[in-house]
């Protein structure tokens, strides 16, 4: 909406609609998640360097973005104290300058996804030879009118988009390898615009060249998996007729887990509430099927007394020590993915009360 | 009222602007696309992030869907929604929602072509799209229960319905 409405703007430069769509799309996506900054910050660099959209909307931008930060300020503080706090971000990764080269160089099938290995940052002479035709695309763009500002709208988009990611990045953690989509297909056509800068001979090798390159490494990759499959095939080969009970830690990873293993718990809402997860835990309690964070001998389900032998489904190898007060493990007879580890439990006999 | 001529309108959705001999290329590049995304998207289970959308997309109504979606997720509940959608009619079952990721990344091919096609002319259509259906990373994320593939199209339909050359 914010892409759509500000090209709208651009194209009725008269319609106020359009701009103040452009103005409520844009606080949108810087609001629902912080990488929607780049909206904002991609409109402002294209209106600062293409001299016609400048003379176009140039004074009336200035208010919209003076506006546009006065209803952002709040969260700018919020975004900016946590940004600078020091604490980093559990789910993302820190980059640098190589994750840039690594990330343009998958994008162009220069390597395969989920194989960052310094072999795969070496020898990135496809990463080179993009960024090395690019400048050179641009130079020839903005002098022979060649449709400068699609060619910069689309660098904008990818390659800019990527770099400040990656140097925001570098201060915090932040990286997300999904989160570059937006910038993983403008970099395509980034990559043809760049080819179509170029006279006609040159275009015809380069393309050629790029084709070649980009289908000798095209593979259908599966898509990330964090190895449910073979922690369930691990769970029915250990309890097969589902015997026992089944213990899930951290409540988190629960849903992945009955998904495959007690579908009736995943899909049961009864009664319909928004909080799934305590839905799956009061459900999975009937079902003899127990998902916790910690254990505590004080607050447990009221069968476990009656049940000597569980199976255990964590990915967290120190939650299986609290539980040894109380049980012991028997031999794993399957040993789960990297991920996540089964184990059958026993309660101990020799414990004194 | 003053016109830019920056940005000619440009309605990637007007097939009616697609020459005769355009239509058979456009119907073999997209079904190379599908054809290519369909490669092995059952391979690997769900992971978490897919099992939390299938979560949100299962609830009694859409308007819970959507709720859960904004209160918890972080995201707009749009391909929730879809999901939901879909569930309610096919059900529930990987094989059936992992097509929905599908179908947006071979869609999202039309679009490459109609934009640079636009921009460009029809040579530059047919190697973006080609670089596009065979790109590892779109298909990868072809093959999950999230927003990705679809977040993807919608940037390239809006991106090229509003920066027409």
């Amino acid at each position: 909406m914010a892409l759509w409405s500000f090209g709208r703007w651009l194209k009725d430069n008269e319609d106020r609609r359009f701009m103040i769509l452009s103005l409520l799309s844009a606080w949108g996506a810087a609001f629902s998640h912080p990488f929607g900054l780049w909206v904002i910050i991609m409109q402002s660099l294209f209106v600062l360097t293409v001299p016609s959209v400048r003379s176009l909307i140039g004074k009336k931008y200035l208010y919209y973005l003076i506006i546009w930060s006065i209803g952002y300020m709040k969260q700018a503080l919020i975004t900016a104290s946590i940004f600078t706090s020091g604490l980093e971000n559990p789910y993302g990764a820190k980059s640098n300058i190589y994750t840039f080269l690594y990330f343009i160089k998958v994008f162009l099938n220069g390597n395969q996804f989920h194989d960052f290995t310094i072999n795969s940052i070496k020898d990135n002479y496809i990463s080179a030879l993009f960024l090395a035709l690019l400048p050179l695309a641009l130079i020839r763009a903005y002098f022979l009118n060649l449709n400068f500002h699609i060619v910069l709208l689309n660098f904008y988009m990818s390659v800019l988009m990527l770099l400040s990611h990656f140097i925001f990045s570098s201060h915090r953690s932040s990286l997300m390898d999904r989160y570059l989509m937006p910038a993983s297909i403008p970099i395509l056509v980034l990559v043809v615009t760049c080819l179509m800068c170029y006279p006609f001979v040159p275009r015809l090798i380069l393309g050629a060249g790029f084709l070649y390159h980009y289908l000798s490494n095209a593979t259908p990759q599966p898509a990330f998996t964090g190895g449910v499959d073979e922690l369930i095939a691990c769970v029915n080969e250990v309890n097969p007729d589902k015997r026992f009970p089944l213990f899930i830690q951290p409540s988190w990873e629960a849903p992945q887990i009955l998904y495959y293993y007690n579908p009736e718990v995943f899909f049961d809402l009864s009664p319909p509430s928004l909080d799934r997860i305590t839905d799956m835990m009061l459900s999975g309690i009937r079902s003899r099927i127990w998902i916790m964070n910690y254990y505590d001998p004080e607050y447990v389900p009221p069968w476990l007394n009656q049940v000597d032998t569980f199976v255990v489904a964590t990915s967290n190898k120190n939650f299986l020590r609290s539980l040894e007060v109380d049980f012991h493990v028997e031999e794993p007879k399957c040993e789960g993915s990297c991920v996540y580890v089964t184990r059958i439990y026993r309660r101990r006999n020799d414990r004194p009360g | 009222m003053r016109r830019a001529n920056l940005l000619k309108n440009l309605d990637l959705l007007d097939i009616r602007n697609l020459r005769p001999v355009e239509i058979p290329i456009l119907v073999s590049l997209l079904l190379l696309a599908f054809y290519w995304r369909l490669c092995g998207y059952m391979w690997r289970a769900i992971w978490l992030d897919e099992a939390y959308t299938l979560m949100i997309a299962s609830m009694h109504h859409p308007h819970h869907t959507i709720l859960f979606s904004n209160l918890y997720n972080t995201t707009p509940g749009l391909y929730e929604l879809i999901v939901y959608l879909v569930g309610k009619w096919v059900g529930y079952k990987v094989e059936y929602i992992r097509l929905i990721s599908v179908f947006f990344s071979s869609l999202s091919t039309y679009f490459v072509y109609r934009a640079l096609r636009d921009w460009y002319g029809t040579f530059a259509g047919l190697i973006g799209s080609i670089l596009f259906i065979y790109q590892n990373y779109s298909v990868s994320f072809a093959h999950e229960i999230r927003n990705y593939a679809l977040l993807g199209c919608f940037v390239l339909w809006l991106f090229g319905h509003s920066g027409g050359g």
